[in-house]
């Protein structure tokens, strides 16, 4: 495959793992992992287009990740995965941050994808 | 708490925001569900389209992804049982309550926060049944807020431990965590915790030993019957 490659962080195995499916299926190279750590050791070993991160996992929450990758890796397009019900309350400096945008869960992999590639197309 | 969730709330009664601050915890996780119902349905419609441009539908696949949709209804039925035992706190001000079922939707309510900060979270069972007779709401809300202080001390890799100890026409439940931070331990959590016990003649207690600390809730009580 010659397309984006994303990796997806949250500490749902089964959602990432599904969506790694659904994301395959549709011709975009994709990987998961459950924790920050993971994903760290993962992208200094493999070139990743796109992250997506969880807010809220043990260990590394997604902002604390986004911060670390925001210096290492200051090209990859970042989005923030959320449950809460109000993003821009729990997230206000979202973009100040460097996140391209926020999807709240639930969300149709249609909605991921177009997320994907605007970030993608996004210069900043 | 450490997340900020309840600064926004602050201005509510205490109570309204402990319930506000439980149902966000709970639809948070409920969203979690519903997320990987979402995915594993669509990856079912997935491989269906893929069916009716001649891919053969593979049967180990198929049960791979209905074993994750059983799970997770499960898990969401698991977790709206809580949520409605939680909600029932309300419908009494005064009437006997196991101490057991108030262990169990503790360790219902807080097992996602105690496993955001990487802390396991182990609550021991009551060795005899154990009656309360006050507002159930207020009792769950004064052991949360213990529970919530102690998991706030603790660190990544430790250990919370819930346990009633009965006595008498009493019971103790102790709070054993971590010991820095919890005596010095200043703040709105504690503050709401006391003013509850107080109101049912219960006492908050803290103990100090070598290499952890403790909380103790003291609470008038009626032993039943032994378990064991």
């Amino acid at each position: 495959m010659s397309g984006p490659r994303v990796l997806l962080i949250d500490d749902e195995e089964e959602l990432v793992t599904t969506l790694v499916e659904r994301l395959e299926i549709r011709g975009i190279e994709a990987e998961a992992v459950t924790d920050g750590h993971a994903a760290l050791e993962l992208m200094s070993r493999e070139p990743f287009d796109v992250v997506a991160a969880d807010l809220k996992m043990p260990g590394l929450g997604g902002l604390e990740v986004i911060e670390i990758l925001r210096e290492r890796y200051p090209d990859v397009k970042i989005l923030l995965i959320t449950g809460h019900g109000r993003p821009d309350e729990e997230v206000k400096d979202y973009k100040v941050a460097g996140v391209h945008e926020v999807l709240v869960k639930p969300f149709s992999i249609d909605t991921l994808i177009a997320s994907i590639r605007g970030a993608l197309a996004a210069n900043t | 708490m450490a997340d900020g969730t309840e600064s926004r709330v602050a201005p509510v009664s205490p109570e309204l925001a402990f319930f506000g601050r439980i149902t966000a915890s709970v639809t948070h996780e409920l969203n979690n569900v519903l997320s990987i119902v979402e995915q594993a349905a669509g990856l079912l419609e997935d491989q269906l389209a893929a069916n009716e441009h001649g891919v053969p539908l593979d049967p180990d696949r198929l049960r791979t992804v209905h074993s994750r949709i059983e799970r997770q209804v499960e898990r969401g039925a698991g977790i709206i049982h809580n949520l409605n035992r939680f909600s029932h706190t309300v419908d009494d001000r005064d009437r006997d309550t196991d101490l057991g079922e108030f262990l169990a939707t503790l360790r219902a309510l807080c097992e996602r926060l105690a496993e955001l900060r990487h802390v396991t979270l182990e609550v021991v069972p009551c060795a005899s049944t154990v009656l309360i007779r006050h507002n159930p709401f207020a009792v769950l809300q004064a052991l949360f807020r213990a529970l919530e202080i102690v998991l706030d001390s603790a660190q990544a890799g430790e250990t919370v431990r819930v346990e009633a100890l009965p006595a008498a026409d009493r019971v103790t439940i102790r709070f054993t965590g971590p010991a820095s931070g919890l005596v010095a331990h200043r703040g709105p959590h504690l503050e709401t915790c006391r003013s509850l016990l107080a109101e049912m003649d219960g006492e908050l207690g803290t103990t100090e030993q070598s290499g952890g600390g403790a909380f103790e809730i003291l609470l008038p009580a009626t032993v039943v019957a032994d378990h064991c």
